[in-house]
């Protein structure tokens, strides 16, 4: 029974990890299509929403709900690999890590949400101040912290299952894994290369991580078969 | 299967903490406001947008949203004191304003000019209070269709006497002096009174008058531009009234030359913020205004589009 959740929850956070590649995929496709910084400089006198324009926005936008889901699909398997795992009995940590990879995006999610709805009406009612840079900005800027800290759960579990196995991919994955979490809310101070550069390294450790999780996988099945 | 137990639990619990630590710490590291502009490493032009009627606050209505001068002037500030921006192109398309608010952006102008190497570019409208803010700039550029000048004021005054009379409704007024209700819609204007508004007008036309002379030193006291009338670009070049006729891209070169900037030095375009829909919306549940210009000195041309109120008012004398 221990052997069996524990593949089914390896199952699921590898697919949860193949989906956050796609994920960053897209987010580097973003990058590269938009040209890594927001269109401040502009030359003069650019064209109005021609057809080319408007068709490359649509792009976006459908880049961006794919994003989405594939971020909301990651999170829901990752909730359900941990709660496998969890169940399997190994170490009390991987159910905190349930608990941390459920609760805590859900809470930033909802801080976000509250913190937008006020900066939005603080907005409407004195227009000339630009949102962002009121006293709101770093009450708003603990959502995503949530959200990141919720995964932290998920990067330390899993380089534990590093030092547990001792499988290569997982030792280079994790710490690119969390590497990437760490430094994403320093993301908008970094010049856009190293931005550039945080989302390589997701992408990289979501893949090494899918491939160590393989290989585990692979080791705990055998166990499920002996078991019989 | 595990050939190892892993880490500790305690040791797990201590890294995760010490992870999220840095996280919220970070998160709010970068609230703390870095320098603006600090992503613009290198010098850039900037290019300010002033379009539509200059009046002293933004207006929203539905149909319709006017940006006052004061957000214009909160972008002049921006760039004043940007030490990225080395020189600055006036984008103008405006046929003037109100006199308070005309004269709020040429103050705003004139300090920027001071400071930054400054180019108005006319396109379309630089007519009146518009021309008049613009005037401290070191070269003024027009585009070859546009209109530059109709230096001068007006007033308008409406006057309901007659209507109400006709409905019924009578207005009482108690004053403290005899001119205190200068210019009201509920009686005939006396010729004490019709002076004191000339004097107003002739008053701000001398101001306007005096500072285009000081900027343009090739008109004169009699110059045929001080007729309040606008002109197309080339013949406002032959007056005096503009630099020269170009395009944008012309105007943006000889920004760029003036200051010694490069020629693929990057443009920054400063613009009002737009309001979203929702915000629009939100703004003008007041309802429409009726921007009548009564009682107001307007350094403007062409005229405001005839309101409701104005239909139904005498002509101004």
């Amino acid at each position: 029974m221990e052997a069996r959740s524990l593949y089914y929850g390896l199952g699921k956070l590898r697919n949860s990890f193949i989906c956050q590649a796609m994920a960053s995929v897209i987010s580097i496709a973003f990058y590269v299509a938009i040209g890594g910084s927001p269109p401040l400089v502009q030359e003069a006198g650019l064209p109005a929403l021609s057809p080319e324009v408007l068709t490359y926005f649509a792009l976006l936008a459908i880049l961006g709900l794919g994003l989405l889901l594939l971020l909301v699909i990651s999170w829901i398997y990752k909730v359900l690999g941990w709660g496998d795992i969890c169940k399997a009995g190994l170490k009390r940590f991987y159910c905190y890590t349930k608990l941390g990879v459920l609760f805590l995006p859900i809470l930033g999610l909802m801080f976000m949400l509250v913190t937008g709805l006020i900066a939005g009406l603080r907005a409407l009612s004195s227009p000339a101040e630009p949102v962002g840079l009121s006293a709101w900005r770093w009450v708003s800027n603990l959502g995503p912290a949530l959200i990141s800290s919720g995964l932290v759960f998920d990067g330390v579990s899993l380089l534990d299952f590093y030092h547990r196995e001792r499988e290569a991919p997982l030792g280079i994955g994790c710490p690119l894994y969390l590497a990437y979490l760490l430094l994403t809310p320093l993301a908008s101070r970094l010049p856009p290369l190293a931005s550039l550069s945080l989302n390589v390294s997701e992408l990289t450790g979501a893949v090494m991580i899918v491939v160590g999780l393989s290989r585990v996988r692979n080791k705990v099945s055998v166990n499920v078969k002996g078991c019989g | 299967m595990a050939s190892d137990t892993g880490l500790s639990e305690r040791r797990l619990a201590i890294i995760t903490l010490l992870m999220i630590s840095f996280i919220i710490a970070s998160s709010l590291v970068t609230t703390v406001p870095l320098p603006k502009y600090a992503i613009f490493k290198r010098p850039y032009l900037a290019l300010v947008k002033i379009e539509g009627p200059l009046a002293y606050s933004s207006e929203y209505t539905l149909l319709s949203t006017s940006t006052g001068v004061e957000e214009y002037i909160e972008l002049l500030k921006e760039v004043k004191n940007d030490p990225y921006a080395r020189a600055v192109v006036l984008y103008v398309n405006s046929p003037g304003g109100t006199v308070s608010a005309s004269e709020a952006l040429y103050f705003a102008i004139k300090e920027l000019a001071e400071k930054k190497i400054t180019v108005a570019y006319i396109a379309g409208y630089g007519t009146s209070g518009a021309y008049m803010a613009v005037l401290p700039s070191r070269r003024i550029i027009a585009s070859n269709s546009s209109l530059a000048g109709s230096i001068g004021v007006y007033m308008v005054l409406i006057n309901l006497k007659d209507l109400l009379g006709k409905v019924g409704i009578k207005a009482y007024i108690f004053k403290s002096g005899r001119l205190k209700d200068l210019g009201s819609p509920f009686r005939s204007l006396t010729e004490e009174e019709k002076e004191v508004l000339k004097g107003l007008v002739d008053e701000y036309f001398r101001l306007f008058k005096q500072r285009v002379l000081k900027y343009r030193k090739g008109l004169t006291n009699s110059s045929e531009v001080f007729q309040g009338r606008p002109y197309l670009a080339d013949e406002g070049k032959r007056l005096g009234l503009i630099d020269e006729v170009g395009t944008l891209h012309y105007a943006l070169n000889i920004a760029r030359n003036l200051s010694g900037l490069p020629e693929d030095c990057p443009v920054k375009v400063f613009k009002p913020r737009r309001l979203s829909l929702l915000e629009l919306f939100l703004k003008s549940y007041g309802g429409i205004s009726c921007s009548t210009p009564s009682g107001e000195i307007l350094a403007m041309w062409p005229l405001p589009s005839p309101l409701p109120l104005r239909l139904l008012s005498n002509p101004p004398t």
